[in-house]
């Protein structure tokens, strides 16, 4: 029995999506090719068309090389054009497979036969030079990849302070060689799916044999094959194609571009989703409280990392309730307050023209434009903005009396608050039901935050990331699982993977002992 | 109806109800403290309200506003309720109870009866029980209008006055208003509230922010008496020796100081003091024939902060000699106070719950005569254990041999 649930709907959706297939850019992909030199020259003319970066070269009449400038290694290139031209005379008397023959005279490896127009296509566009001969039938394609790409670099969006400094880059083999370099295990699996008519992007989804749940992964396979799309440019296409549900802004699945987060979260039975041409890899199932966890928490010593873990969930609360509150208490629940604060709020409030929603709303969105601006704006510009913004939402905003100096004060907390939660989709989760908080509040009160917090505790609880219930390891409670959530015990204390998570295989280690060892020699 | 048109009903609902209790902050005028007064049959309602603008701080620190923290006005009407409402012809802005700190009640109010008084507090929600209640020998309105230098706002001055007593001497306990609403309707029906008086010259300096600019001021609001009330009206005064022997009766102490003269003959005028940390009355009613007898057991406990006595305080049987002075004292207070209580007829200790629950069927007899017959005829068994925990850094006097 399967743990998902798919409703009809989703299955009709399905449905029209394939009758829709027609509509792509391949026609007779299917079609073989034939042994004749010229014909297949002008097959390839004629699909990928007067590009001027296409290029077809003959050598003498027999042989015809062709490829894609700047998406190949030109050394290799070169090697593989003076291996055709030297051995130019075995390939007219040979009859058996070409490919093999090509295998044994050029130093460079991945070289196939092609059968198809289609494969031919998919191998000169994804960076292979292809080698036509005449009289033989088909062609062979030789992975001579290369070109400009990114070198490994310190990941920019997930930084740590002790723990290893590489990121992701957009090549996906790149990517997949640091986690094999982390990860030497066999056990590690590494399945390929093409996703994308136009852009036909490689999609890997990588587990650990033994360790990720089957069930997890079948689902995973039927969802991507479900996809029918003509572009797949980021891991968040196919993140919003595969979420379990579209209608909520808690994400349910993890992105990161730290290999060592993506080599952790697979050793506890976690499933990584890595697409062509982006750092961001995808991790799935994932739960409410992987939100606040960084790599670095296992790098720390368990204390701080416990510590800190507060802090973030902390903040994720400031974050998410703490203008609300204002409002709500200052606007309706005043006794709630100790005497002398309120005089102090009181005596800031004294002459502020707008109400405190009003306040509050305007200081949230002018700090909203100014951090999206932030992120936008070309890197030149930077220290402008910093300036302006210090200046309109601090300290002119409060001498020119449009907004109390506490409410100054709360808003830049709230946005200090919601950049501690190492994950920024959590924390654009956080930004967008705040304001709708901030509207109940004000309506209110603290009752309008409790009316808002309560549909938002049960939707998240009620949330699943691929069967995996959101919240747990408190709703449903798993004891044995806690001790990796809002604190970390010692590494030595954990001893299973996370139950919630992975099914098989459940012993992380054995009891760890400091003269393990000598016993084992007595 | 689908979950989008459900959502579109819910947020008409909000928009078109909402907001109709919100109060911004600089709506309402936040009262420190309230005082009631009674002429001519009418409530007089004195209001301290707090000018948040001139507890502003300016951006170069400090208090910003040069003008008064507070501001005061009476209104007067036939009910206390309407008496506030009226206060609206005078005042701009929403009064809120939710912060008062203290109520005073001017001596005519409480001889007339405070019962109106109780019940406004009781029966709304938004003034609160937990108000402290003081007593004025003149008009409620005119310690209002004092100042209490270095507080800017003299509610809370008062307020945090009262606390402070209680906690560290126990001369005057402070009472509540629930805990005075429970006393009066208690067994004992009397209850003890401090009083507040202006001494000085009689003059209106403590009116006007100059009393900030001197560095003293002829006139000072001062906890000076307990005021006694039986059921709900006040029917004497007692001083604070008496108040201080009720609240070791009534197990009120918390902390406080005595001073005892040193152990041995008398004639020199060699005092110490010592500092009670801990203390405890137990109350037992026990009857005799047709007598009761309440037995008192209270244990103090505390260190020795100050002495001129010439013995060893590292010798057992000298600080033990010193206890039993100690000892005497307590016992002196006790009954100081237990005359009070018998020259008032109220039973402040609240002698009469300890009866009644141990003899449920005696007390129904007597307790209609309670305070004129019984309380009078009660004996008191007082058993006092003071106990010096240390004498402090150094065991004998300060430059014994120099004496």
């Amino acid at each position: 029995m399967s743990i998902f649930r798919r409703s009809k709907k989703t299955d009709k959706q399905m449905k029209t999506i394939t009758n829709e297939r027609e509509l792509g850019p391949s026609e007779d992909d299917e079609a073989a090719l034939s042994s004749s030199l010229s014909d297949t020259i002008s097959i390839l003319r004629s699909r990928i068309g007067l590009s001027s970066d296409f290029i077809i070269r003959e050598l003498g009449d027999k042989i015809a090389i062709s490829y894609i400038e700047g998406l190949v290694d030109q050394k290799q290139l070169s090697e593989l054009i003076e291996a055709l031209i030297a051995g130019h005379a075995q390939f007219s008397s040979f009859t058996h497979d070409p490919a093999e023959h090509l295998k044994s005279i050029i130093p460079i490896g991945g070289i196939h036969a092609a059968n198809t127009v289609g494969l031919l296509l998919t191998a000169i566009l994804s960076g292979e030079a292809v080698v036509v001969i005449d009289g033989l039938p088909g062609a062979i394609t030789v992975s001579i990849s290369g070109g400009i790409r990114r070198s490994v670099q310190e990941p920019s969006s997930q930084t740590v302070v002790r723990g290893p400094k590489e990121g992701f880059t957009e090549e996906i083999s790149t990517n997949i060689a640091l986690l094999r370099n982390k990860l030497r295990t066999p056990e590690l699996r590494i399945v390929n799916r093409t996703i994308g008519r136009y852009t036909q992007t490689k999609v890997a989804v990588i587990y650990i044999e033994g360790l990720a749940n089957p069930e997890v992964l079948d689902e995973l396979f039927i969802r991507l094959d479900s996809i029918d799309t003509d572009s797949v440019l980021e891991s968040g296409y196919i993140e919003e194609f595969i979420q379990d549900k579209t209608f909520s802004p808690f994400p349910t699945m993890i992105n990161t571009e730290r290999p060592d987060a993506i080599a952790g979260n697979l050793l506890e039975g976690q499933v990584a989703v890595m697409v062509d041409g982006t750092p961001f890899v995808l991790v799935l199932p994932v739960t409410f409280f992987k939100f606040f966890q960084s790599s670095e928490d296992y790098y720390q010593r368990y204390d701080i990392t416990s510590f800190l873990r507060i802090i973030r969930l902390f903040s994720f609360f400031i974050a998410l309730f703490l203008p609300s509150i204002y409002i709500a208490v200052t606007t309706f629940q005043q006794e709630m307050l100790p005497t002398t604060l309120l005089i102090s709020l009181a005596a800031q409030r004294e002459g502020t023209p707008l109400p405190a929603l009003l306040e509050a709303l305007l200081m949230e969105i002018t700090f909203e434009v100014i951090r999206e601006a932030g992120v936008r704006m070309p890197r030149v510009i930077g220290p402008a903005i910093s300036i302006v913004g210090a200046l309109v939402l601090g300290q002119a905003a409060v001498q020119a009396g449009l907004v109390s100096g506490a409410m100054v004060i709360v808003v830049s907390f709230t946005a200090i608050a919601s950049f501690v939660m190492p994950n920024f989709n959590m924390a654009s989760a956080v930004r967008l039901i705040r304001f709708g908080l901030m509207l109940l509040a004000g309506v209110f009160g603290l009752f309008g935050i409790l009316a808002g917090a309560v549909p938002i505790l049960v939707h998240v609880v009620s949330l699943s990331s691929f069967g995996v219930p959101y919240f747990t390891p408190f709703a449903p409670l798993r004891f044995s699982n806690l001790k990796d959530t809002v604190i970390r015990v010692p590494w030595r204390a954990m001893k299973t993977r996370p139950s919630s998570i992975s099914v098989q295989n459940k012993v992380r280690q054995s009891t760890f002992n400091k003269r393990n060892k000598e016993s084992e020699g007595e | 109806m689908g979950k989008f048109q459900l959502l579109i009903v819910v947020m008409m609902c909000m928009v078109l109800s909402g907001c109709w209790n919100q109060t911004e902050l600089n709506e309402v005028s936040i009262t420190s403290a309230t005082g009631y007064d009674r002429a001519n049959g009418k409530w007089e309602v004195t209001l301290q309200t707090i000018v948040p603008s001139a507890m502003a701080v300016g951006t170069n620190g400090g208090p910003g506003g040069s003008g008064s923290a507070v501001h005061v006005f009476s209104t007067k009407e036939k009910t206390i309720q309407q008496a506030l409402n009226k206060s609206n012809l005078e005042n701009s802005r929403m009064l809120y109870f939710a912060h008062n700190n203290v109520i005073v009640i001017g001596r005519e109010a409480a001889e007339e009866g405070i019962n109106e008084i109780i019940d406004l507090y009781l029966r709304t929600t938004e003034s609160r029980e937990s108000v402290y209640v003081l007593l004025t020998s003149t008009k409620a309105s005119d310690v209002l209008k004092d100042l209490i230098p270095p507080e800017s706002l003299p509610g809370v001055a008062l307020a945090h006055i009262l606390q402070k007593e209680g906690d560290m001497s126990g001369y005057l306990p402070p009472i509540k208003m629930y805990e005075l609403a429970k006393k009066i309707t208690s067994d004992a029906r009397s209850a003890g509230i401090p009083e507040i008086t202006v001494t000085g010259d009689g003059g209106k300096s403590l009116e006007s922010l100059d009393v900030f600019k001197k560095t003293s001021s002829s006139e000072k609001l001062k906890l000076s008496r307990l005021g006694v009330f039986h059921g709900d009206r006040l029917i004497g005064w007692m001083n604070w020796q008496e108040s201080f022997g009720i609240s070791w009766m009534s197990d009120k102490i918390k902390m406080s100081s005595i001073s005892f003269s040193c152990p041995g003959p008398k004639s020199n005028n060699n005092y110490s003091s010592f500092k009670i940390k801990s203390a405890k009355t137990k109350v037992t009613p026990i009857k005799k024939g047709n007598e009761f007898t309440m037995q008192l057991k209270v244990k103090a406990g505390g260190i020795l902060t100050e002495s001129s006595c010439l013995g060893d305080f590292s010798d057992p049987k000298y600080t033990r000699e010193m206890e039993v002075e100690i000892e005497k004292q307590i016992l002196n207070f006790i009954n100081i106070g237990w005359k009070a209580v018998q020259r008032l007829q109220a039973d402040l200790p609240g002698f009469a719950g300890y009866v009644h629950r141990k003899y449920p069927k005696d007390w129904n007899e007597m307790k209609e005569t309670w305070e004129e017959n019984e309380l009078g005829e009660i004996k008191l068994d007082v058993h006092v254990k003071a106990m010096i925990q240390h004498p402090g850094f150094f065991s004998k006097v300060f430059n014994s041999e120099g004496k």
